[in-house]
């Protein structure tokens, strides 16, 4: 399955392409062939070496990683995976840089625009966002370098195909998909809200299913950086969906109290400071009107999982840009839910299965654990 | 909110777009990222080989189907169904073969083998050059 071409897709080269081909094999080959690696290093000699000098073994995921960071294999196998990060951010952003000025001049907002598109240029980037670009995406969600900017939402919108390896479908649409398929239609399928809101949309790749799945909804979307909704916009009007884009900070919107009936997110969680995603699911709690639910996406925690087995997942926090990553996992996110003022009884974790391919009934891709709060 | 706000990403002199995220490259060597940039060089190669090698299939697979290259007939070629298969796979055992060592260092780490130990074979060499064994 190849990305849909709709008309923000940057186009590449054949030798771009190439490059493209060949990060996805390199990240497969990584994965498959050379992580198994790191847990034959730590059995076999990183923890013996740890024991000598400690007289104990590691007892924790931080202790694990202590004990690998000395062995050369891991610095390696650590180094090549940074550079296939950068070769994947690289390879897609010089598609993009020398399409930059027509992709700008492409997504400028129609009269006759299905949808909408609000700016806010005093918008504060809190630090979260600032501090660090996430996931090593060169100049962030936010960075705007020419007038009218959408190198962020196209550098995104492909690079997240490639990265996933199309696995999120040929829309990078899979995890709303998963959310409305496994969780609204097959557990609530009475409800039918009458205004969404996504948060920390980006280019509103998972936002769109909401619009097909409930059509006589009012569909909303909000981001931290104006690139990539002006991406998002012009893509959805490209594919004839309807949604309201706003660049708002989701701890604290403008929209009124019991504003919707539906606030979703994917994969947004890890990308916020703990202080943060306190905030937005107070933020959350407020704009639920009475019977509506918050649906939050993201990636399972720690609890549960061996000390070996987290150091391999915590690799991201300390060595990807993603430096929330192993924090959002140490919190207990339905007592986060509770102290915001949701009822025990209406908040709960939900695990659902993500991937096109699972969802024809061929292959399994992955799981999402989905933080369901019901006001 | 809390905490100010940091500059975004610049790039460097002669290029409009930066090349890197906000936020330091961590570095998993003692020399200063010597190390990593050269990893970072030859992932690079890596791929520009790799670029080449679809090139010159795409050449190939264009000249047996037609005959004769005409303008612009590569640049626009690209694989399809059974083609982009093989390609894929292609890709994996090129892949293969240039991350090899990996490997071979799991089976070093595996079966216990570290330049001490090789050493050693050495060593035993040496020693038995200097004390010939007993008849």
């Amino acid at each position: 399955m190849s990305q849909l071409r709709h008309q923000m897709l940057p186009e590449e080269t054949h030798d771009e392409l190439a490059r493209e081909n060949f990060v996805q094999a390199l990240k497969s080959h990584i994965a498959t062939r050379v992580s198994p690696g790191i847990r034959e290093v730590y059995e076999h000699r990183a923890r013996d070496r740890w024991l000598e000098e400690n007289g104990r073994e590691p007892s924790d995921r931080h202790e694990v990683r202590e004990a690998l960071s000395g062995d050369d294999f891991y610095r390696l196998w650590s180094s090549v995976r940074r550079s296939s990060q950068h070769l994947l951010w690289s390879s897609v952003a010089d598609t993009v840089v020398r399409q930059a000025d027509e992709l700008a001049a492409r997504a400028a907002p129609a009269s006759d625009a299905l949808g909408s598109l609000r700016l806010d240029p005093d918008l504060q980037i809190p630090w979260y966002n600032a501090d660090v670009d996430i996931h090593a995406m060169p100049g962030g969600y936010r960075g705007e370098y020419i007038d009218s900017d959408v190198f962020a939402g196209a550098v995104y919108d492909r690079g997240v195909y490639v990265y996933a390896m199309g696995q999120m479908g040929e829309l990078n649409d899979d995890y709303g998909h998963s959310i409305l398929d496994h969780l609204l239609r097959a557990k609530h399928p009475q409800f039918t809200p009458t205004r969404i809101l996504d948060v920390g949309c980006t280019v509103g790749n998972a936002t769109l299913p909401y619009v097909d799945a409930f059509p006589d909804a009012e569909v909303h979307a909000i981001d931290l950086g104006a690139p990539v909704l002006r991406y998002a916009h012009a893509r959805a009007e490209s594919l004839g969906r309807a949604v309201h884009f706003s660049q708002q900070n989701a701890e604290c919107t403008d929209f009124p109290d019991g504003h919707f009936d539906l606030i979703v997110s994917h994969i947004v969680l890890h990308e916020l400071s703990p202080a943060a995603l306190r905030r937005v699911l107070a933020e959350s709690r407020r704009l639920l009107a009475p019977g509506g639910m918050m649906v939050h996406g993201d990636f399972a925690g720690y609890a549960g999982i061996d000390p070996l087995t987290q150091a391999m997942i915590d690799w991201d926090t300390h060595n990807n840009h993603e430096p929330f990553w192993g924090p959002m996992r140490d919190m207990d996110l339905v007592a986060e839910s509770l102290a915001v003022g949701f009822r025990a009884d209406a908040v709960e974790l939900v695990d659902v299965p993500t991937g096109r391919v699972l969802q024809t009934g061929k292959q399994s891709a992955g799981q999402l654990r989905l933080l369901v709060g019901t006001a | 909110m809390d905490g100010a706000t940091t500059p975004q990403a610049q790039p460097v002199d002669g290029r409009r777009f930066p090349t890197k995220a906000r936020g330091a490259r961590p570095t998993f060597f003692d020399d200063e990222g010597a190390t990593d940039a050269v990893v970072s060089i030859v992932t690079a190669l890596a791929a520009e080989v790799w670029a080449l090698h679809e090139r010159v299939a795409s050449l190939e697979a264009v000249l047996e189907r037609e005959g004769v290259v005409g303008s612009g007939a590569v640049e626009s070629y690209r694989p399809q169904g059974e083609e982009a298969e093989a390609s894929a796979a292609a890709a994996k055992a090129f892949t293969a073969r240039v991350f090899r060592v990996f490997e071979e260092m799991r089976e070093e780490v595996v079966a216990g083998e570290t330049s001490q130990s090789y050493e050693a074979v050495v060593a035993r060499a040496y020693d038995e050059v200097r004390k010939p064994e007993e008849e």
